[in-house]
């Protein structure tokens, strides 16, 4: 197992391509599924991440490593000088930048954060697919989804009453 | 422009993932229009359904200045616990050892999917967070009958949205002298076309005074309904308030579009009738011959309105009504039937007429020993539960009861989602 410098326990992260990234212990442990790994001692040597290219994973590192809680002696400074709710403030704004992404990095990202069970990554890309689909038509959903209307028009009527009210 | 189908590029448990996470209710059933697959996965994990905070029922004893709460689990794990006591309210109720209060009561008017209303109060009780009410303010519009009494009646309903609105709807006193009324108002038509009714709505904060056209044909006249003491009983669905009132007809107040229509009830209702919602939309219970019950689903297609017989039980082989004697120095039978169901409506209310109207029906139905039931109907089961009205009953008696219930004869509890239920 790495050690790096102020005590700081690093892990290995490999993800199917080959590439291998070394990060904090606390920075994996952002995910509940690493963290379950490491609790049970099975994550003595590199991690191997399946299905979550090298592209995708950095990108969720990078997230983690935003979204770690700050502690340590770097970390402390940090909180030191800024009040937490500019901090919160800070983190929403990095947040909408982070997730400026196209539509299949995001449902790839989707399918990380709900593989390595990280809460607010899930959270974040889920409520950025649905705001953007979430007022539109009927027909500009199945643009975006890029599904073709498969109901014979008696069907699409029986089902469209079923639903009345959500059509008002 | 990448173009790819979302149900293709994310796993379905994924999808249903997010979606469950974020996606409104009202906007998940609009898109099950968009295609099969999509539907399939809306329908498939059940994403409609959304559980209440909370479930139980809370029962307003007459004897008592605040309601009870009932739950199995006493309360959920990791929530504050639910209870009656109502003390995060801005005028709490000190209740002295002997269960009497200076304090006046809070009696639960109305309840609707999680909702309790109060006398000037709309109260969430799983959050501990409520609204004042203002008082609705007088009639004086046409077409209503001057000594009409209000009912105000909670619509609310999460599913739709995050607001409520509370409706003052009419009812009709039932006087002994007949001759003090007007005869050609007493022949018109009940409840009228327009039908002014004061709405409160919780986004405005205001009462507001509307206008609901009929569609379809009346009810009765004013003398039929004021021939009935029937109680009143409501439910929220779909955007629409079903009020079950006097003489047995029901009346669906349609809020966003200002229309109403009158439904027939089932064939051959009893006496005594509730509405309460559950799987299948609206269904309605009744008592018959006082030893059986009716229980009908509602099924609406086109504005065309049927009941469906969903359960008819025999009460006769279940002894528990004689048992109830015991428990009592002088039996006086409640005045409510009230029903909890699986999905929707959770929280139930028992004596939600006036007392004024308790008085009466007790007078009349004194020698039914048992007309004092809550009737459930829920998703397979019915759910009978036994209420006694006594000086002496508490709620400590009733959860004796309730054991004894479940205890007796055929009668198990079963587990169905968070909530035990008692199956005949």
């Amino acid at each position: 197992m790495a050690t790096r410098e102020a005590g700081k326990k690093m892990i290995m992260l490999k993800s199917p391509d080959g590439m291998e990234f070394e990060v904090e212990e606390a920075v994996a442990m952002e995910s509940q599924t690493i963290r379950k790994m490491i609790e049970d001692d099975c994550a003595d040597t590199a991690i191997l991440i399946p299905n979550i290219n090298s592209k995708i994973l950095s990108r969720v590192i990078e997230y983690c490593n935003k979204h770690v809680p700050t502690t340590g002696a770097t970390g402390a400074a940090a909180s030191d000088t800024v009040a937490p709710a500019a901090l919160a403030e800070d983190l929403k704004i990095w947040d909408a930048e982070f997730i400026k992404v196209n539509r299949a990095t995001r449902f790839n990202l989707i399918q990380a954060a709900s593989y390595l069970n990280i809460k607010g990554l899930l959270d974040l890309t889920s409520q950025t697919t649905i705001d953007t689909i979430s007022d539109n038509s009927l027909e500009e959903i199945r643009s975006f989804l890029s599904t073709k209307n498969d109901y014979l028009p008696e069907e699409e009527q029986t089902i469209r009453r079923e639903n009345q009210w959500a059509f008002q | 422009m990448d173009h790819g189908d979302l149900a293709a590029l994310l796993p379905e448990d994924v999808l249903a993932e997010v979606l469950r996470r974020v996606a409104a209710p009202r906007w998940l059933a609009m898109s099950r229009c968009v295609c099969k697959a999509w539907r399939a996965i809306i329908d498939g994990e059940s994403l409609l359904r959304t559980e209440l905070p909370f479930s139980g029922f809370f029962i307003t004893f007459r004897e008592l200045c605040l309601p009870e709460f009932f739950s199995r689990p006493v309360s959920p794990p990791g929530r504050p616990a639910i209870s009656g006591k109502l003390d995060f309210l801005p005028t709490p109720i000190k209740v002295r050892p002997d269960g009497w209060s200076l304090d006046g009561d809070y009696y639960i008017q109305d309840h609707c999917n999680g909702l309790l209303l109060l006398d000037g109060y709309v109260v969430n009780p799983a959050t501990r967070s409520w609204d004042p009410l203002a008082p609705c303010p007088p009639n004086h519009g046409s077409g209503i009958v001057y000594d009409a009494l209000d009912r105000e009646l909670l619509a609310f309903d999460p599913m739709v949205s995050s607001h409520y609105h509370v409706v003052s709807i009419h009812y009709l006193p039932t006087y002994f002298r007949p001759a003090q009324f007007d005869p050609l108002e007493e022949a018109s038509e009940w409840p009228p076309s327009p039908y002014i009714l004061h709405v409160f709505s919780s986004k405005t904060r205001h009462w507001e005074e509307r206008s609901f056209v009929r569609e379809g044909n009346a009810g009765g006249t004013v003398a039929e309904a004021r021939a009935d003491l029937g109680r009143v009983s409501s439910v929220y669905w779909r955007g629409s308030l079903y009020v079950l009132s006097q003489y047995n007809f029901i009346t669906r107040i349609s809020l966003s579009e200002d229309k109403y229509s009158v439904i027939k009830p089932p064939m051959g209702i009893g006496w005594s009738s509730y509405i309460g919602l559950s799987e299948k939309g609206v269904y309605c219970a009744s008592f018959l011959k006082n030893d059986h019950i009716l229980v009908c689903t509602l099924n609406e297609t086109c504005n065309q309105f049927d009941w469906i017989l969903k359960h008819e039980y025999d009460l006769k082989p279940v002894e528990m009504f004689d048992r109830q004697g015991r428990f009592l120095s002088h039996p006086c039978p409640c005045s409510c039937a009230v029903v909890f169901t699986k999905y929707i409506c959770d929280i139930s209310v028992v004596n939600k007429g006036t007392k004024k109207q308790k008085n009466k029906k007790a007078e009349k139905t004194k020698d039914m020993n048992w007309t004092n039931i809550i009737a459930t109907s829920t998703n397979h089961q019915t759910v009978l539960v036994p209420f006694i009205k006594n000086t002496n009953f508490t709620s400590g008696m009733f959860s004796t009861l309730l054991q004894e219930y479940t205890n007796f004869t055929d009668a198990c509890v079963i587990k169905t989602g968070q909530q035990e239920q008692v199956k005949l």
